[in-house]
């Protein structure tokens, strides 16, 4: 069984316009003592509830991590490492953008046991990534990722997204072109999604036309499916594509719906049935790293629904088996009008003792999975 | 111990919508301190929820209250209150055969509306005596000279003597407690005769049985009674017995005139209202008149989106039978929307409140097929069949003749409206008859229109046209000979029985394919293309596309994501819960009225 832990690092060189997470800028007066109570959180937590089963992927997540000291990261492995064992082939992974990295940082990543870099570039496009309210250009995203690539690190992944005010097929594509150049072995890349609150409608309203329509974002996905798969890269999850062998584990978990610790302001864990999270609110964080903004106590029923949600969303989908062995629900028997109306429709395929969405069927799998929940 | 007959006054109060009725009872239940000042919140007597959210009284809500006159004396006032809508005009005839007199309110800035001249008809058939009350004075557009002319010429009734108000600021109320002190003539004294009460409204508690509200005519009713509901013969011992103030307080007798509420461990009995109640071991020997039976004009299907429901809602609709004994049901299969209850009601608005409280009250979720009248078809066989239900049209060849219902349309207008409403009234296919002029600012109109061209948005188009000032009043005239035809709707391939509607010839076209259009606007995208087609006797006549939806995914759902996203997915299901599957297609509820709705 994996055992995975997410750490939250809030702060950024600048807030993006559309980023709807606890992401802070102009706070980094606070990034060492943050990271800090994020120790006591890890030593707090860890203590009171004691496993011995080895951590198998951390995940530092933001935020910008990158943008930070990598020392103050090295403060929260070192607690990590502490309280818990980690797995001999722990994958340690960190979100960066391109302009933080540095050579100096990359070293110091290394030296601290970071073995995974996941880059947000979203676009290599400069008018997209001013329209978006990004603070880098295409060349400083080049820059960035060269550096990382130098260092010698492997495992490095891109982030890109699309359906972007001012985003056209072909510059998507080529965004896409010049992300597979690199020869990385995995690539990411995101349907925009909009927060209601997000300054970014106030210049790109909901109904703007600069946005791309319907049909065009549909193309786009499917443009990205092609080029990535004529260059070797495999879709694992609906908006995942890696070489064999470079799947984010710590991920996966999630996907698998299994559990997975957090720490760090707005952090949400799963454990032993649990799903809670630390105040989103930076100061009530770093004054009660202890206390939950939500605690929601997942019921037979609401997990077996989560394990279709998530499990949908990997192109291996679920596997009829263990589903039984881990839910005691058969979902073929139970939702069998649903899956062969599903499966008559082209939407949801059944293979092997596994049920996965088809290519058309992961573009309405909200859809889908609402048939089957 | 029993009123004496002489120090009480029934009334009811008889106004249009709008024109203060509900605020005018508030007061008069402060003033004789019914209910306390603090305990006090608008619109007392309507006890539903739907009626304080839209300000209509629907269920006539009885209230006794004590009144030291400036004679002296203390007098019972029991005011039965009464709706003001069309719909409704059933309910307002009960409430009057209850009662020796009625307050008119009338607008001081609106006038005489078509529904008034309808109720105080009604009122005076029933020999009530009517005091006029002028209501809203304060407002700046007041004209009451205006207006008492109006009462006097319009509605024959002397004015001279009219109580002037202003029941938002409590302005003549006691005014009006001395007018029905000194007009309404009291109940005749009878307590000697063998008991006779009339049963005017009746609603179902669960601890309790059914509860009668009651107006006793004749003779002396006591806790402990053997009592027989002569049209039913049956009989039941009275365990409670009290007053209406207006929350109910035990009392152990009522006499001659006055108004209460039993309760007797009744469970089963159909229709109470409109029975009379006597003694079993001293039966009067004749029943009160009773009622006409409410008739239906306008029928609609009523289906439970989850099948499953079908039992609560048969147990729902005899519950609210108890309460509205206007409503009509009686089951019925549609192939699209399986088994269901064709239901009659009195007019849309009641339609409306009958699947609200339905949903309400029952907790049940509803599709209610677009309305429809009884048609009247005469079979190549001579014979002839009500049909109140378009999916059970006889096919073409099969059919002699359609005849529809028509109605006397009466609409009161100011002048500036009349060749809009006009327009409006010939669109409908209505027949013009007369225009009279009432005062020189409005005209009375008579058309006859088929009662299917009212039941759509007839009303709606009235008030639009007119700025709101028109008011409508109907009544069933006769049955008519029209070209009608057959519409059925197709969805995704297959017809939807409950979607057919019988419209007319020349303009069935124009329908299908607005129809469709609207279809097309209502119902969402689905996973896969959903063509919707309209055909009258098997030609398809209009056609539009659904799109497949294309794109409807989270791109993102990491381990912050997941609750909040399966919440979202979660929310996504509840919708499709208000909507029926029909094949693979989910319909929304509204899709199933869109025919009430067509843009013109």
């Amino acid at each position: 069984m994996a055992r995975a832990a997410y750490v939250h690092i809030p702060f950024c060189a600048h807030k993006c316009d559309f980023c709807d997470f606890a992401a802070f800028s102009g706070l980094d007066h606070l990034a060492s003592e943050y990271c800090h109570i994020v120790a006591q959180e890890i030593q707090c937590r860890l203590s009171s509830e004691p496993n011995n089963e080895p951590l198998s992927s951390i995940f530092f997540g933001g935020g910008t991590p990158g943008y930070i000291e990598p020392d103050l990261l090295n403060i929260i492995l070192h607690k990590l490492n502490e309280m818990t064992p980690f797995a001999k082939d722990i994958e340690i992974s960190l979100e960066t953008t391109p302009h933080a990295i540095t050579r100096e940082k990359t070293e110091n990543w290394l030296k601290a046991g970071i073995n995974r870099l996941s880059i947000g570039v979203e676009s290599f496009d400069d008018h997209e990534l001013k329209a978006m309210g990004r603070d880098h250009t295409e060349k400083q995203a080049i820059k960035g990722i060269s550096v990382a690539t130098e260092s010698g690190l492997e495992n490095i992944s891109i982030d890109l997204m699309y359906g972007l005010p001012e985003q056209t097929i072909q510059s998507f594509e080529t965004s896409i072109e010049k992300s597979l150049s690199f020869g990385l072995p995995h690539l990411s890349a995101y349907g925009l999604t909009i927060a209601n609150n997000s300054p970014l409608l106030t210049r790109y309203p909901k109904n703007s036309p600069s946005y791309p329509t319907e049909d065009v974002y549909v193309h786009m996905y499917e443009s990205l499916l092609k080029l990535t798969e004529a260059y070797g890269l495999n879709r694992y999850e609906i908006s995942n594509f890696s070489k064999n062998g470079f799947k984010s584990k710590h991920n996966i978990t999630y996907w698998l719906n299994e559990d997975y610790l957090a720490f760090g302001v707005s952090a949400h864990r799963y454990v032993n049935g649990v799903r809670s999270s630390n105040y989103r609110s930076l100061n009530k964080y770093m004054k009660d790293f202890l206390t939950n903004e939500t605690y929601e106590v997942i019921d037979e029923k609401t997990k077996i629904n989560e394990a279709v949600m998530l499990g949908l969303r990997l192109k291996e989908g679920i596997s009829l088996e263990k589903f039984k062995a881990k839910y005691e629900v058969d979902i073929l028997l139970e939702k069998s009008n649903q899956i062969t109306n599903l499966i008559d429709n082209e939407l949801l395929e059944l293979e092997d003792g596994r049920l996965f969405l088809s290519t058309k069927g992961v573009l309405v799998s909200n859809l889908v999975i609402g048939e089957l929940i | 111990m029993a009123t004496t007959p002489n120090f009480i006054r029934n009334f009811s109060i008889i106004a249009h919508i709008d024109h203060g009725k509900s605020t005018l009872a508030d007061r008069l239940l402060e003033l004789t301190e019914t209910i306390a000042k603090r305990d006090m919140q608008a619109q007392v007597l309507d006890t539903m929820d739907l009626e304080r959210e839209r300000g209509i009284t629907i269920k006539a809500q009885p209230a006794r209250m004590d009144y030291k006159a400036a004679d002296g004396n203390i007098y019972v006032l029991n005011l039965i209150d009464t709706p003001g809508h069309v719909d409704f005009g059933y309910e307002v005839s009960r409430s009057l055969a209850a009662c020796e007199g009625a307050l008119l309110i009338v607008d001081a800035t609106q006038g005489v509306e078509a529904q008034t001249l309808a109720n105080v008809q009604l009122a005076l058939d029933n020999g009530l005596e009517i005091v006029p009350v002028i209501n809203k004075i304060d407002l700046p557009s007041a004209d009451v000279d205006r207006i008492r002319d109006e009462i006097e010429e319009v509605l024959l009734i002397d004015a001279s003597a009219a109580v002037l108000t202003s029941a938002k600021n409590g302005v003549g109320i006691t005014d009006v407690l001395e007018a029905i002190v000194a007009f309404i003539p009291p109940p005749p004294n009878t307590i000697s005769q063998p008991l006779r009460a009339l049963v005017f409204d009746s609603y179902f508690d669960s601890y309790r049985g059914i509860i009668v509200y009651f107006r006793v005519k004749d003779g002396l009713i006591k806790l402990g009674d053997r009592i027989r509901f002569m049209a039913n013969a049956k009989d039941f011992e009275v365990i409670e017995l009290g007053v209406l103030r207006p929350n109910q307080v035990k009392v152990d007798e009522l006499g001659p005139g006055e108004v209460g509420y039993l309760a007797a461990s009744i469970k089963d009995v159909a229709t109470l209202v409109g029975d009379t109640i006597t003694h079993a071991s001293n039966p009067a020997s004749e029943a009160l008149p009773g009622y006409r039976p409410a008739k239906p004009m306008v029928f609609a299907g009523i289906y439970p989106v989850d099948n499953d429901q079908y039992g609560d809602l048969r147990e729902a609709l005899d519950k609210l039978k108890l309460n509205d004994a206007s409503l009509f049901f009686e089951p019925e299969t549609s192939e699209a929307l399986g088994f269901g209850f064709r239901c009659g009601f009195l007019g849309l608005l009641h339609m409306e409140i009958v699947q609200e409280r339905l949903e309400r009250e029952y907790n049940l979720t509803l599709i209610t097929t677009a309305p429809s009248v009884i048609y009247r078809v005469t079979k190549t066989d001579g014979t002839v069949v009500m049909i109140d239900n378009p999916a059970h049209l006889p096919e073409p060849t099969y059919r002699e003749m359609i005849e529809e219902p028509y109605v006397r349309a009466s609409i009161l207008v100011p002048n500036e409206y009349v060749g809009s409403i006009m327009e409006l009234a010939q669109g409908r296919r209505g027949i013009f008859n007369d225009m009279k002029y009432l005062d020189p600012r409005r005209a009375m109109l008579h058309y006859d229109i088929p009662l299917s061209e009212i039941i759509t948005d007839f009303f709606d188009q009235l008030k639009s046209r007119s700025r709101g000032y028109a008011s409508l009043d109907y009544q069933f005239k006769e049955y008519k000979e029209s070209r009608l035809v057959k519409l059925d709707i197709l969805i995704g391939g297959d017809p939807v029985d409950a979607l057919s509607a019988i419209v007319h010839h020349d303009r069935a076209a124009a329908y299908g394919r607005n129809l469709a259009l609207r279809l097309r606007k209502l119902i969402p995208r689905q996973m896969f293309e959903v063509p919707i087609q309209a055909a009258i006797g098997g030609k398809i006549i209009a056609r539009e596309n659904i799109s497949a939806q294309r794109k409807n995914v989270l791109a993102k759902c990491y381990g912050g994501d997941i609750s909040r996203k399966r919440k979202l997915l979660e929310k996504q299901k509840e919708g499709k819960k208000r909507m029926k599957s029909i094949g693979k297609v989910e319909i929304p509820q509204e899709a199933f009225m869109a025919l009430l709705k067509l843009e013109e």
